[in-house]
């Protein structure tokens, strides 16, 4: 008889759960935006996963919980940060990718994996939002664009806008600067992607970029940052389908791995 | 500009006690509690308070101060960075952060030098009779010590330490150390006596025997809170002191005493990292968590690394110049060179990760972690670089820090396994 785990990831911007079975295969899967309460926004995904598993909660054989809120989530049975998650995530679904960035909602990380999807270094930002999922947002409604346009618009480019990669806060102030001046969004954008991929580019170095190189998180599925990531380091990113479910997923497969050796 | 102050140690020792008596000093990790650790703060505590004695001769000095110079003219090295980590440690930064901040002392500048300042000019620091600075290791305390001569308008004297380490630049500095010795002779009247040096120089080589004989122990040991005791007495000025000197040779004995074979405080799952820098003084919440929660051992590397080579009594000058020029006080001149004897020191205390932590604004910390990174990547040994602040809580968030060590640990228990 199989046995099912689930991961749940609950980032600053959602949450996100994954169901799987003995064989690694997702059954399941489900997003929703964090909110102010993890536990009733970790409780609620995992509900919607497990339905789209069709399987019961009581079917569930483990939990593990990470992302930032993973130490509210009473009923998780462990606890494991996202970097491991991520790792084992991406190995699982692109098993050649030996570098990883992971651009989340509120930081980003760069992760070198090894053999298992082992984490042999990681490095993650600090202080500042900048280059993170929450600067997109807030460019996305500088601009009055939907965020899940700014990768399509950003293809329109004639030219990149110069934005400085110091603080979110005063680039949105040069983004109503730049569109006083009538700067085109499309140019706006590409001068975004290009500030958020040039901070990447100083995580990746910190671990070293080794390819192939693997994208998770929910700022992977903007086609205008790979393009601008892909520049620099010279070289295809992998991005799995659903890159926001990475976490979750590597959550899961961990909570299996663990059962296994118990 | 500031007006300068009024020399009178009873007020400014009244100052002193004010915030003194509201807070209660804390140790800086979980571990470091010791009897040792509590009598060495005694013994401080009584050079401080000897510095607000209206008869003391006092100098405001940074680390790598000729402290065996000023010891031969009876005066006792009142260490800026020291004090301030005291008043921190009191949980008392808010008031000293608040009038740096208030007399827009720039924030950039490290936060142990913006309480500092802070100190100063709420009157709290005894007026010295001059102030001695060096450019190395600690560039905003030259900067400080500058601005400390517009609040107390005495002599000030500035070591230059050249960024180049070879044997010309020990000549160099002898030659510096000699010129700024007779110069105080001549400005302060306060003679530089053979006798007085050679005597200040043994008791200095009496400190640095006892501390060598505390760091084999701890190497023996694998002790981490005797790790904790040599930071601690890394961190200290008065190693030409007698009172200083016979506290020394006390925890030596007593320490050497015990049992000389390695702790049993490794359980199964203990994990043991060496942690670059220094530990955040106004809490050990990291330290407690890693240690409490993580099943982690904490090694500080100051006090694992931390070496004065003993002085030449024939040629004190020479010796005093190397010490003063040694990368934080390892005793060699080539910093490079320096850096490859790490992974062997590690080894030698089964060490299996490292934790750097950046104090911000501190480029000499940020610049050493730099160098320990490239060696233990080498390695292959895992780093983990924390940026965060030692002296102001409002800088530091534990939920960020806390994500990066869980990883980290997760990465040494797989390792381990």
């Amino acid at each position: 008889m199989s046995r099912f785990f689930a991961g749940i990831d609950i980032g600053s911007l959602a949450t996100k759960a994954v169901v799987i079975d003995d064989s690694r295969e997702i059954l399941g899967r489900a997003v929703t935006y964090t909110g102010a309460n993890n536990r009733a926004s970790a409780r609620k995904v995992l509900e919607q996963a497990v339905e789209d598993a069709g399987l019961k909660p009581d079917d569930i054989q483990r939990i593990t919980a990470t992302g930032y809120g993973r130490e509210n989530v009473p009923f998780a049975h462990e606890r494991v940060s996202e970097i491991t998650c991520h790792a084992r995530g991406n190995h699982h679904l692109i098993p050649e990718a030996s570098t990883i960035l992971d651009i989340g909602g509120q930081d980003s990380k760069t992760i070198r994996i090894g053999p298992g999807g082992k984490v042999v270094n990681f490095a993650m930002n600090d202080r500042c939002a900048a280059g993170t999922g929450r600067f997109l947002e807030m460019v996305a409604r500088a601009l009055e664009v939907e965020l899940s346009d700014v990768g399509r618009i950003s293809e329109q480019a004639t030219e990149s806008a110069r934005i400085s990669s110091m603080c979110a806060v005063f680039a949105e102030s040069e983004i109503v600067s730049l569109v006083s001046k009538g700067t085109p969004v499309p140019n706006i954008l590409r001068g975004v992607h290009d500030s958020i991929a040039s901070r990447a580019m100083i995580l990746l170095r910190k671990v070293g970029v080794v390819a192939p190189v693997a994208m998770s998180g929910g700022v992977a599925l903007n086609a205008g940052l790979i393009r601008a990531l892909e520049e620099r380091i010279n070289s295809r990113i992998r991005v799995a389908q659903m890159p926001q479910l990475v976490g979750a997923l590597g959550a899961a497969l961990i909570g299996a791995e663990r059962e296994r050796a118990a | 500009m500031f007006e300068p102050i009024l020399r009178d140690r009873r007020r400014q020792f009244g100052n002193m006690m004010d915030i003194a008596k509201s807070h209660a000093v804390a140790f800086p990790t979980a571990t470091a509690s010791s009897l040792s650790l509590k009598k060495l703060a005694l013994v401080q505590s009584y050079f401080v308070h000897k510095t607000f004695e209206e008869s003391t001769r006092v100098a405001y000095v940074g680390h790598h101060s000729p402290t065996e110079i000023l010891a031969a003219m009876d005066v006792i090295p009142m260490n800026l960075e020291s004090v301030s980590t005291m008043f921190i440690r009191m949980g008392a930064t808010t008031p000293l952060r608040d009038t740096a901040d208030a007399n827009l002392f720039p924030r950039d500048i490290c936060t142990t030098m913006r309480c500092a300042m802070g100190g100063a000019l709420l009157d709290l620091l005894p007026s010295p009779e001059l102030i001695l600075s060096a450019s190395y290791p600690c560039d905003s305390y030259a900067k400080l010590a500058s601005l400390m001569r517009v609040l107390h308008p005495v002599p000030y004297y500035m070591i230059d330490i050249p960024r180049r380490r070879n044997d010309e630049t020990i000549d160099f500095l002898a030659e510096s150390l000699r010129l700024t010795a007779a110069q105080i002779e001549q400005d302060m009247g306060f003679r530089l006596d053979p006798a007085n040096l050679r005597r200040a120089v043994e008791a200095k080589n009496r400190a640095i025997r006892a501390f060598d004989r505390l760091k084999e122990t701890s190497r023996k040991r694998h002790s981490l809170a005797l790790v904790a005791l040599l930071t601690e007495i890394g961190m200290c000025s008065y190693w030409c002191e007698e009172e200083f000197v016979r506290l020394m040779e006390e925890l030596a004995d007593a320490e050497a005493g015990g049992d000389s074979t390695p702790a049993p405080t490794r359980g199964p799952r203990r994990r043991r990292v060496v942690w670059s820098g220094l530990i955040p003084f106004f809490s050990d919440e990291l330290a407690r968590y890693l240690q409490d929660e993580c099943q982690i051992d904490i090694y500080l590397a100051h006090g694992m690394f931390y070496h004065q080579e003993p002085i030449d009594p024939d040629d004190p000058f020479r010796s005093i110049a190397r010490n003063m020029a040694s990368p934080y006080g390892i005793g060699e001149i080539d910093e490079w060179a320096v850096e490859q004897g790490v992974p062997d020191t590690f080894a030698s205390y089964g060490i299996e990760g490292a934790i750097a932590f950046n104090h911000w604004g501190c480029r000499f910390l940020s610049s050493n972690n730099y160098f320990m990174r490239k060696v233990l990547e080498s390695t292959g040994m895992p780093i983990l670089e924390i940026e965060s602040d030692l002296s102001d809580p409002e800088n530091v968030s534990f939920a960020q820090v806390k994500n990066r060590l869980d990883a980290f640990v997760e990465l040494l228990h797989e390792n381990a396994a």
